[in-house]
């Protein structure tokens, strides 16, 4: 069975982490799964571990649209400073689909998804 | 920022307008009596002429009679000489002006002087029959006497008329730099102020109201996410647990769920709501009888599962529209002529479209069960409902959210309605 080795969640907000482990762990779609409630810790363990060998790159970054200090589209032009865009596919997750937002996503390549919160298991396959 | 003082306003433009009109008022007083009192001038100096030529008349009539008598001069020459008295001393009582011509010192004079002649001349004429060369001799040379005094009247009424027209030339001037002074103090201390203040509070609404979208955005959109968590969770503790949850367990759950839900609704309609209002339409010149064709086709299924139909009468309609709003306005519409249908009937809607010129007028006719007359105003407001919730599902925020779509087009979104008897909505768009 087609599985994702590693998916990385980047939400400030806890309670939708869990949730969205949940659904991970339940969907059996997923091998290995990180969550980071800061943008900062995310970018700071991407800085320490990228350099390192047996680095792996996750196949796909779940990342919250609003956080403090950053959304998603600051955090993403953070990230791709320390790990190459070509490489990278990120999945926005947002509570309010707003037009604006899909527009703008077509400025950045490792955009592959936008998703209302919260994942189901059917969203997982569809980026599988 | 203080509060409005429209009171203050009213007065102040009002004792602006007062003090306007006042000085209009008094350039009219001032004009008028002088054009009245320039017209009593033209009259005097136009009778005064005209007794110089009757003076001039009298004398060749008295020369034509002496030479050759005929009853039909003598009768001539005593019509004239009576006019001729009569002027004079009309004249010279003042009876002829209201103003202060007459009055004048030295036309008085003159005039007074005059009146030697005009008697003399009567009297010679009243003998006229044995009236000699040499006495009409004296009638002439009283005539060039009474003409040269008539000359003087003539030349100091025109004096003292064009001194007046001096004054009131010099008033005039006057008047207009006052104007000019007081309509700068308007300006400085009445309008500027004004302008000023409403300036001020036009900043403060716009401010506030941007404030008002910001603040529905915001916490809107800040409210999903625990709501959603709520949502969330109560899913996984029913899936979890439920063996051993007690059925009214279960029910508590459910209600939680419930009113998370509406809460979730009610919080998404604000936002759209909010985004409606205060994001820029994207317009494009479209065929909206396609659109709403392309709406409609998503009902199509649960309308042939519910034995109804839904006609588009043929319309040329090619309007400027936001397409994702228009679309989205038209749902809402559709499914509120479907919604509100009585049990057991078949929905039937139909929709037609027309042009006036100036703008687009849609209309879509329903049978569901009709509103009151009294009760249409309400049912654009923000969560109205005028059934319970368990009757007929949603929010009620179709209505709102259709009417705030139509508005930002410029339009308007209005219905007649009769209980029982169906509803027709009207959207009247500007076809610019």
């Amino acid at each position: 069975m087609k599985q994702f080795s590693l998916l990385v969640f980047i939400d400030d907000d806890y309670p939708t982490n869990r949730y969205h482990e949940i659904i991970c762990q339940e969907s059996g779609l997923c091998k290995d799964l990180k969550f980071f409630d800061m943008p900062d810790d995310a970018l700071d363990y991407f800085q320490r571990e990228s350099t390192k060998p047996g680095f792996r790159m996750p196949d796909l970054f779940f990342v919250d649209m609003n956080m403090p200090r950053y959304n998603g589209f600051q955090l993403l032009e953070k990230l791709a400073d320390i790990l190459p865009v070509s490489q990278t596919r990120a999945v926005m997750l947002t509570t309010s689909d707003i037009p604006g937002d899909r527009v703008k996503a077509r400025d950045y390549p490792q955009i592959v998804g936008f998703s209302v919160k919260p994942l189901s298991e059917e969203m997982l396959r569809s980026f599988l | 920022m203080s509060a409005p003082n429209y009171t203050r306003y009213q007065q102040y433009y009002l004792w602006a307008i007062a003090i306007t009109a006042g000085l209009i008022l008094a350039n009219q007083v001032v004009i008028q009596h002088y054009l009245a009192q320039k017209r009593d001038d033209a009259r005097l100096i136009n009778i005064s002429g005209r007794q110089r030529m009757l003076s001039q008349r009298i004398s060749a009539l008295a020369h034509s009679y002496v030479i050759q008598p005929s009853s039909f001069t003598k009768k001539e020459l005593d019509r004239q000489v009576h006019e001729w008295e009569q002027m004079h001393a009309s004249l010279a009582s003042g009876a002829l002006s209201q103003g202060l011509i007459s009055d004048l010192p030295e036309v008085q004079q003159s005039l007074q002087q005059m009146d030697f002649q005009v008697s003399m001349a009567s009297d010679l004429l009243k003998t006229l029959e044995d009236l000699e060369v040499q006495q009409l001799h004296e009638l002439q040379l009283n005539q060039q006497t009474f003409l040269l005094g008539m000359d003087q009247v003539v030349l100091d009424i025109e004096r003292a008329s064009d001194s007046r027209l001096t004054r009131i030339m010099i008033v005039e001037v006057l008047l207009a730099i006052l104007a000019l002074i007081v309509l700068a103090l308007e300006f400085t201390f009445i309008f500027r102020r004004i302008i000023r203040a409403l300036t001020q509070q036009n900043r403060a609404l716009e401010h506030s109201n941007q404030m008002l979208e910001q603040y529905a955005y915001a916490s809107s959109h800040q409210f999903k996410e625990p709501i959603q968590n709520i949502l969330n969770y109560t899913g996984l503790l029913r899936r979890s647990t439920s063996k051993r949850q007690t059925e009214e367990q279960l029910a508590f759950v459910d209600f939680i769920e419930e009113g998370a839900e509406q809460i979730k609704q009610k919080t998404e309609a604000i936002l759209q709501l909010s985004l409606i209002q205060s994001a820029d339409l994207r317009l494009q010149s479209l065929d909206c009888a396609t659109l709403i064709h392309e709406v409609a086709e998503l009902y199509q299924q649960r309308l042939s599962r519910l034995g109804g139909s839904l006609t588009i009468n043929p319309m040329k309609a090619k309007l400027e529209v936001d397409e994702e709003r228009f679309k989205e306005l038209w749902d809402r519409l559709i499914s509120n002529a479907l919604k509100f249908i009585g049990e057991d009937q078949q929905p039937e809607i139909e929709i037609t479209g027309h042009s006036d010129g100036e703008h687009f007028i849609f209309s879509i006719r329903d049978n569901g069960i009709g509103i009151a007359p009294q009760l249409q105003g309400e049912i654009f407001g923000m969560f109205k409902q005028l059934h319970p919730r368990h009757y007929f599902t949603g929010e009620g925020v179709g209505l709102t959210l259709s009417k705030a779509i139509v508005e930002k087009h410029q339009g308007k979104l209005w219905l007649e309605s009769h209980p029982g008897r169906g509803s027709v909505f009207y959207v009247k768009l500007p076809m610019k």
